[in-house]
This record gives structure tokens, sequence and C-alpha cells, in this order.
């Protein structure tokens, strides 16, 4: 997956979230529930956290084009000094769905015993999108 | 002598379920797991002898959804589903999800 692509996939599993949960909250308080899974402490501000979060990848989006739009590069130079284009939108993003999976993982699991394992494979998570960002800027394959 | 209580045929379906789930707590459990079962293992054989391949995140992703709107429906009513068991369902689903979109790779719809 390049960068526009695993970005694009955290997106999408964000607003699935955001959706899934919405309508569950909703269906709950339209039909008068007896079970609302807003009153899940887990769950109460997730959607609300996520839809804060894509309201910032909005605004960090927007500032990364008018970045890219204001950079300049002089000739032969094969790769910009900073590349903070790559570091604010895809960090932003993985931030959302380390939220979503928090909240499905101690609805599931419900403590911490299995704790290690979340964090070994947000980890990797972590390191190969670091490592696609890493190629789509300098330009070497780290496959 | 019966092993649990017999439901009322004569009141409604959704009577005997929430009959039959006090004296059953696990009935509607078992229930939601058939039918995520049903979705998950259905779908994706038929999707293998159809075409050869089977997109087993996508079926478990349509599972999980198909799961989430039943046991929406059973939380209408007090007694049949708890909110413990409606947030691990919940969280499959969502995790299902991440396994979905994660899962296609480049080019791949």
């Amino acid at each position: 997956m390049g960068l526009i692509k695993t970005t694009t996939v955290f997106m999408l599993i964000s607003l699935f979230v955001i959706a899934l949960v919405t309508f569950a909250v909703n269906f709950g308080l339209d039909n008068d529930a007896g079970i609302n899974l807003g009153d899940d402490s887990s769950y109460e501000s997730l959607a609300g956290d996520l839809e804060e979060e894509t309201d910032t990848f909005f605004t960090y989006s927007g500032d990364s084009l008018d970045a890219y739009q204001e950079s300049t590069i002089s000739s032969q130079t094969e790769a910009s000094e900073g590349g903070t284009q790559f570091k604010v939108t895809t960090s932003n993003s993985l931030d959302m769905v380390k939220k979503g999976i928090s909240a499905a993982w101690y609805n599931i699991f419900r403590g911490d015993d299995f704790e290690v394992v979340l964090y070994a494979l947000l980890g990797l998570l972590t390191f190969i999108l670091a490592a696609y960002a890493y190629k789509a800027w300098v330009g070497r394959n780290p496959d | 002598m019966p092993l649990y209580s017999q439901p009322n045929f004569t009141s409604g379906l959704d009577d005997v379920v929430f009959t039959t789930a006090q004296s059953v707590p696990i009935l509607p459990i078992m229930i939601l797991i058939t039918v995520y079962l049903i979705v998950l293992i259905g779908g994706s054989s038929n999707q293998k002898r159809r075409i050869g391949t089977a997109d087993y995140p996508f079926w478990a992703v349509l599972g999980g959804i198909t799961t989430s709107f039943l046991a929406l429906i059973f939380t209408i009513g007090v007694g049949i589903l708890t909110l413990t068991t409606l947030g691990i369902i919940i969280a499959i689903t969502i995790m299902s999800g991440i396994w979905f979109f994660l899962s296609k790779v480049r080019g791949e719809t």
C-alpha cells in the first residue's frame, strides 16, 4: 500500500466506526430501547472523538496542500528536507484507527492481559506506515 | 418435566424469544453467533465455489453488520441482550471492518 492508499484506508476505517457507533446509539434513542450502546462508557465518547480527529485531519490536509504549493525544490535536489507533509496527515489518521481498535479491543477482552498484543500490532502498523512514508518521500524501496 | 418454562406461543414471536431468553439466557447469543457464522461460512464458501477464491474479510464485516442490526432489534426490550454483549458485537464488527479495509492491496477493489 502506498501513502495515499494507507491514509484512505485509515480514513475509511474511521468513518466506518463513526457510522456504526452513531447508528447504534441513535437506534437506541429513537426506539427508546432498554439497552443503549450510549450507556457504555467506552463507546460514549468514541464517535465524538473520531469526529474531532476527522476535523483535525481535514484542517491538516489543507495545511499540507498549502505547504506543497508554497514549497520550492532547487535543481538536483532529490527530496525535500522537512517532509512535514507526511508527518502530519499519516500520524493523525493513525490516531483515528488507534481509537477504534482500543475501544473494540477493550469491549472484547475487558482487561490488560492482551494489551501487549495490541501494542505490538499497532507498533508494527506504525513501522510499516513510516516505512511507506519514507518511500514516498525519499523514493527508496522499503519492501 | 421440561428443561425450561414453555413460552406462550399465542402472544407473538417476540414474547416467545423474550420468555425463552429468561429461561435460557445464552439463547439470543447463540442466535447471533449462528447468523454470523451462516453469513461468514455460507457467503465465503459460495463465493469460493463460484469464482475460486473467497474474500473472507468482506464476509466477516458483512456478517458483523448483519449481526449488529439483529442485536439492535434485540435491545429494544430489556432482558434479551445485555449491554456487554451488545458492546462485544459492535466491537467484533469494528475489528472486522478494520480487517476488511486493511486487507485490500493496491489496485484491488
